[in-house]
This record gives structure tokens, C-alpha cells and sequence, in this order.
């Protein structure tokens, strides 16, 4: 019964893995990936039996709530030195940089709705697994947050484009 | 989705940071798989040695916050009631640290009403933790999430009794090391009757209908 609780851990964690490297490494450096990466794993191993069939939704929400509880302490013991170390590579590209700084102008919960939505792709109903709204109020802040975006990027660059389809 | 929207996610993930990210060394992933089953059955191990599991009666809660320390103490009618907190991983004494005391009186006890997501919103304080451990009957939670309130990033539950002395009411929930809790409290006391206990299915959904962020 164990051996076999520990193999379905063992393909799920595989399964996923990659799809949350790549969360966490779009949310902070990567040494914290790499703890929270673990601390993820952890909590799944240990609520095996709550991960819903659709998983990968469910284990960005704990990635999320790890790295919540994970930013804590780095904050507490560095503040700038975290600040310095998010954004990789992002100086590299001036059209990158502009994104990341009008990701950077939205709100907290705005800002991961419209990353989850752009980056790992997922349907506002998968959103709402991860960040615990409704899916109908993901849908609406999502809109919202999306518009926000338009506009921030039109003022970065001057021209109207945020407006055209408003 | 509109044109639009397809324009703006093409240009979000044509910025996508973890697009240069290479997939994860195998060997690397193998330890790192082992170690996470190795590390859990190690606690599960130290779990059954000793009385570890506690039920935490008429408990009180320390929040805290910013550097000051806020002491909640309970009084009333309570049989095993706390008293004085201490937050176990600090050894200055409230006086040093500045900290206030509140004294609050006793819920009403053994009765429990049907937990509902507007009763558990209307609630002062309430977050989500890991137990870390517990010494001298001090349940230390390590916060997650904080739904509502100021909770610090350190809570120090007092006042647990082990389960076999039969000292906690029912209702009350019990604490195990390693294990992920959701807490809610008022009046420096945690509320029990299913507005506290181990995260699952049930009570996430309810903490997710009181706290919709």
C-alpha cells in the first residue's frame, strides 16, 4: 500500500515538475525556486490523498502559498537583496523590460492572474483552483487586469494602442 | 478572448522568464524526489516515539507583530486554561520586548454551532501555518497565509494538553508537528468547532468562501 502510494507520488511529481520549475522560476531567483520547489513536493507527498485528478492547478496553488510563506523570510532577512535578484534578464531586452515593468504596475492578485493566464495558460476555472477566487471572479479581474496592462504598455510607449479595443 | 488578448499573451510570453529555463537534471530530480518521501517518513518516525499529538484547550494565541509582541492571556471558567504566553523562540521577557496584555474571558463552552463562511469571516484573526513543533505544551505555527488580522510570521499556541489525559473539550483541534493548519481565533482564544483544524478538502473550502481574495 505504501510502495504503492509512494509510485503514484513518484509519476505525479515527475509529471509536474516541469511545469513548476517553470512557475517558480517566473516568480522569484533561483535558489528560492529551488527550496520552494522542495517545500511543494513536500506538501504534496504529505496531502497525496487531497490532490484533485487534475493536478497541476492544485500544485501551482501550494507552489504559491510556499513561496508566500518562503518570501516571508527572505524579506525578513533581506529586503533589497531580494528585490535585486527578481527580474532575470530582464535588463537585456528594452521590450521585456517594459512588460515586466507594467506586470510590475498591477496589483498583486492582478498581476498573478494575468501570469497564470499568459504563462502557464490556464483557464479562469484552473485559475481559481490556484488562487482560490471563483472562477467568475477570475474571469472579471482578469478582464480588468488585461485592460490595466493594455494601458500601462500604450503609456510606455506612447501611443494609443491600450484604447483600441476597450 | 478577444484579438487583442491574443496580441497581449504572444507579447507576455514572448517575455516569458522561464523560457530560457533548461528541464531539470535527472539525478538532481531523483534525490530530490527521495528526499522529500525520506524527510517525511524521518518526522513520521519522531511523531510515533513520543506524545507529539496535542489537543489544544481553551488555548490562547500570540500574535506577533513588527517587532512588538502582543500578549493574549485567558481567564475565565476555563479548567486548563493558558495563562501567560511565550513565544518559545524568543527569550526576552515581555517587559523587554514591549509587549501589551489582553485579558478576555471564556467562550461559551461545549456547545458548537455548524461553521459557516460568514460566521468564520466575522472572526478577528485567521491564517493558515505549519506546526513546527511543540514544548512545553506551546504549539509554535509557522504562518502561511494570513486570511484576516495581524498575525506575525511565528504563532505560539499555549495551553495544549496531551490527548490521552482527556483534559480538552471536545471540538478543540489537535496539532501535529509537520502537518499544515488552518487557525482562526478571537478574543486570544482558537476557535475550534470546525473553524480550526488540518488543512483539507472541506475546511479550505470553507476558509476559501470566508476569505475570497
Amino acid at each position: 500500500m505504501e510502495t504503492s502510494r509512494s509510485e503514484r507520488f513518484d509519476a505525479l511529481a515527475r509529471e509536474c515538475l516541469e511545469p513548476l520549475r517553470r512557475y517558480l522560476a517566473r516568480r522569484t531567483d533561483p535558489e528560492t525556486a529551488a527550496d520552494v520547489l522542495g517545500d511543494t513536493l513536500l506538501v504534496a507527498w504529505r496531502r497525496f490523498d487531497d490532490v484533485p485528478a487534475d493536478a497541476l492547478p492544485w500544485l501551482y496553488g501550494v507552489a504559491r502559498n510556499c513561496l508566500a510563506n518562503a518570501e516571508r523570510g527572505v524579506r525578513r532577512r533581506a529586503r533589497l537583496a531580494a528585490r535585486l535578484t527578481v527580474e532575470p534578464a530582464a535588463a537585456e531586452a528594452p521590450e521585456m523590460l517594459e512588460l515586466h515593468e507594467a506586470l510590475e504596475g498591477l496589483g498583486d492578485t492582478e498581476r498573478e492572474l494575468v501570469r497564470l493566464w499568459a504563462w502557464e495558460q490556464l483557464t479562469p476555472a484552473e485559475i481559481a483552483t490556484v488562487t482560490g477566487l471563483t472562477p467568475n471572479a477570475v474571469s472579471i479581474r482578469l478582464t480588468r487586469a488585461r485592460q490595466r496592462l493594455r494601458e500601462q504598455l500604450a503609456r510606455k510607449t506612447g501611443d494609443p494602442a491600450g484604447h483600441e479595443l476597450a | 478572448m478577444s484579438p487583442s488578448d491574443d496580441d497581449l499573451r504572444a507579447r507576455l510570453r514572448a517575455a516569458d522568464p522561464a523560457a530560457g529555463l533548461s528541464p531539470a537534471d535527472p539525478v538532481e530530480v531523483d534525490r530530490l524526489l527521495q528526499r522529500v518521501v525520506d524527510a517525511d517518513l524521518r518526522e513520521t518516525g519522531t511523531r510515533r516515539r513520543s506524545p507529539l499529538t496535542w489537543l489544544v484547550a481553551a488555548a490562547a494565541v500570540v500574535v506577533l507583530a513588527a517587532g512588538a509582541a502582543l500578549w493574549l492571556t485567558q481567564t475565565g471558567d476555563g479548567d486548563n486554561d493558558g495563562g501567560l504566553l511565550a513565544d518559545p523562540a524568543q527569550s526576552s521577557s515581555p517587559a523587554e520586548t514591549g509587549t501589551s496584555e489582553l485579558t478576555v474571558g471564556a467562550a461559551g463552552a461545549g456547545r458548537c454551532i455548524m461553521p459557516t463562511p460568514e460566521l468564520l469571516a466575522g472572526q478577528p484573526i485567521a491564517f493558515s501555518g505549519t506546526v513546527e513543533g511543540v514544548t512545553d505544551g506551546v504549539v509554535t505555527i509557522r504562518t502561511k497565509t494570513v486570511f484576516k488580522g495581524e498575525v506575525a510570521d511565528e504563532v505560539a499556541v499555549k495551553g495544549a494538553v496531551a490527548p490521552d489525559t482527556g483534559g480538552a473539550p471536545e471540538g478543540d483541534p489537535e496539532f501535529v508537528p509537520g502537518q499544515d493548519y488552518l487557525v482562526a481565533a478571537a478574543d486570544g482564544k482558537v476557535l475550534g468547532c470546525g473553524m480550526s483544524g488540518p488543512v483539507s478538502g472541506q475546511l479550505q473550502q470553507l476558509y476559501q468562501q470566508a476569505f475570497p481574495q
